[in-house]
């Protein structure tokens, strides 16, 4: 007989029948990419959770100076310190990685600061001087508890700003006070917050400016010089910057130059990322498991409810391989539609986490790109088992259980 | 008229005394629901099998229609032993030969009219174009011209078994089944779709209904009794 031929279900009418499979039950289908968004959903926002959990934990180790280098004057040939040249500021900041930086420069000798002109010479109280460029507040994250930092203007006046502890020990708290500083009135200009594990020497230091300072105490030993320099590196490359640091400022001879840094604060903060990247992988792991093991349900109700279909389609000829093919097509179609869904959905509610515990948003971009693989992945390997055992069942069963 | 009169004809569907039985899970032998039959169906003949529910008779149709495999014997759909085939050859067997209608009619509830009459053929090899060409012309011809875009729930009983028999008539088959085709309609739709079903077989495909409604099986041509399974074709009283 002529008509026994094999005839194959082309790519296009496999398509068209999985799309009419889904378009034809809205609600089904809804429920079905359902089951696979919250899966997908799920890897993602725990995902982005912990990964907002870690780059909010590691922000704040770098507020406290993981990410902070300090460059000092090291010793010449002469055993005498080698001042930082007066390029080195300009040299580091165009280096990679380094986001912004800091300058302090050495305070005249001899200074002691006062509450008022009836206080004895020696009771400095502890409190030392120092001597900023305008840069500094901001390379050392640091914030002002009252008044305002230097700007242009006010780093040429006799004008200081108290460090936290200096403030305390003097008794000022608002910025109107006059102090007495190496025999002449300086107005308070602002009040440090404390401001942690930094800057324990700016904290009890009376910060003057550095133009006020250069044409005030011109001609004084150091006064003008570079005293230390504050680099903040970029979140995480810390280790690269410091290694780049001496010899940008000293092109030739790094070797009179001191780089250090927060050691034992930087140890911590690879200790936090590398633990908690485990951890953001064992959540996203297991957000996996859970989320394919759901899917893998879902395909096989959508499969089980359709055994009578499967029949009809026997009836008409098609062969077990064409139904499973069909089930397998729409499988992957639902998984495409959920794991787009999922992939919002976790992303809103990583972002709804991130934004109620204050943390800075973070969502890996491998998961973005993996989640949606991974659901038509999973939707596949999931609807493959019982479309096989659907397509293989009798064709008088099927249509039986319809 | 049986179509074993010119030998040289090969039938459209022959049976070599196929049975079946069902295990029962015990030490027995199982149930036997159909004793050995033999049955030759040729090209336009108007079979009935007749008999009592749960005497075999949907057995014996859905062996022949190769959807379920016999215990014993065979059967030829065009000459071939579909029994020995596997069983994506015997789907191609039925893409191309074969038609079926049911009780329940089957539809796919979510595809509209032509596309119901359409999936009849897409196992056949027609493109999509050709598909729903061919389609609304089976729709027109069981007279739903007017129901193409409607959906299964959209349509009374008799409409929807309309739909499954240009389904079935929509790839020309050399055999048409139709399991109890009345069964869930009143006795007046019924009457029209068993006219349908004659009138279709009239143009020379085999037809073979399995009914309990012996007003029905008296205008068929041929008529098998079943009863426990034993199949005998009656001889012919009006001829």
């Amino acid at each position: 007989m002529s008509k026994l031929r094999r005839e194959r279900v082309t790519l296009a009418d496999l398509i068209r029948t999985a799309l009419l499979g889904v378009t034809g039950n809205p609600q089904r289908t809804a429920l079905a990419s359902l089951g696979i968004a919250l899966g997908i959903a799920s890897l993602v926002a725990l995902t982005g959770a912990s990964a907002s959990n870690q780059a909010a934990l590691l922000a704040s180790f770098d507020a406290m100076g993981a990410n902070l280098a300090f460059l000092r004057p090291g010793l010449g040939p002469d055993q005498q310190p080698v001042p930082l040249p007066e390029t080195a500021p300009e040299a580091i900041a165009r280096q990679d990685h380094v986001e912004r930086i800091g300058v302090l420069e050495t305070a005249p000798a001899g200074l002691s600061v006062f509450r008022t002109d009836l206080v004895p010479e020696t009771a400095t109280g502890g409190i030392t001087i120092a001597v900023a460029r305008p840069d500094l507040l901001a390379a050392l994250d640091a914030r002002l508890a009252v008044g305002r930092w230097f700007d242009d203007a006010t780093r040429t006046l006799p004008v200081t700003v108290l460090g936290a502890t200096a403030a305390n020990r003097l008794g000022v708290s608002v910025p109107v006070d006059l102090l007495y500083i190496g025999g002449q009135w300086y107005g308070v200009l602002g009040i440090l917050a404390d401001s942690g594990l930094v800057s324990d020497e700016i904290d009890t230091a009376a910060i003057l400016g550095d133009q006020w300072v250069r044409s005030e105490f011109a001609g004084l030993a150091g006064v003008g010089e570079i005293t230390q320099i504050f680099v903040r590196a970029e979140p995480g490359t810390i280790d690269a910057v410091r290694g780049v640091l001496a010899n940008a400022a000293r092109p030739g001879s790094p070797q009179w130059v001191n780089v250090g840094g927060l050691g034992d604060l930087i140890a911590a903060r690879e200790l936090a990322d590398d633990s908690l990247a485990t951890l953001g992988m064992a959540l996203g792991g297991i957000a996996l498991l859970v989320g394919g093991v759901g899917i893998a349900n879902t395909m096989v109700v959508a499969v089980m409810e359709r055994r009578g279909e499967i029949g009809v389609r026997r009836a008409l000829g098609a062969r077990p391989g064409q139904v499973a093919a069909q089930f397998i097509t729409e499988a992957a179609t639902l998984s495409i539609i959920g794991g787009l869904g999922g992939l919002v959905l976790g992303v809103g509610a990583a972002g709804v986490i991130a934004l109620v515990a204050g943390q800075p948003f973070v969502i890996p971009g491998l998961v973005l790109g993996v989640g949606p693989v991974v659901s038509v992945v999973i939707g596949c390997l999931a609807g493959l088992q019982p479309a096989v055992r659907a397509a293989h069942i009798p064709p008088t069963v099927a249509l039986r259980s319809a | 008229m049986t179509g074993m009169d010119s030998l040289d004809v090969v039938p459209v569907v022959e049976a070599r005394g196929v049975s079946k039985t069902y295990p029962d899970g015990g030490a027995h032998d199982g149930l036997m629901v159909l004793h050995p039959t033999d049955l030759v169906i040729a090209s336009g003949d108007q079979v009935a099998i007749v008999g009592p529910s749960g005497s075999g008779k949907s057995t014996l149709l859905t062996i022949l229609g190769t959807l379920e495999a016999p215990t014993t014997g065979s059967v030829l759909v065009g000459g071939r032993d579909v029994t020995t085939m596997r069983e994506g050859e015997r789907a191609a067997v039925r893409a191309g030969a074969i038609g079926f209608v049911f009780q329940q009619f089957h539809l796919l509830p979510t595809l509209n009219a032509i596309g119901n009459v359409a999936t009849g053929l897409l196992y056949s090899g027609v493109g999509h174009a050709e598909r729903r060409e061919r389609a609304v012309t089976a729709l027109e011809s069981v007279g739903l011209g007017h129901r193409l875009d409607h959906r299964p729930k959209q349509m009374s009983g008799g409409e929807q078994q309309r739909v499954a028999i240009a389904r079935a008539l929509v790839r020309n088959p050399d055999v048409l089944f139709a399991d109890e085709p009345t069964g869930a309609l009143d006795s007046a739709t019924g009457e029209n779709v068993i006219e349908l079903l004659t009138e279709i077989a009239g143009r020379g495909t085999a037809l073979v209904i399995v009914t309990h409604d012996s007003f029905i099986a008296d205008q068929f041509a041929r008529r098998i009794q079943i009863r426990d399974g034993v199949a005998i074709e009656e001889v012919p009283h009006h001829v």
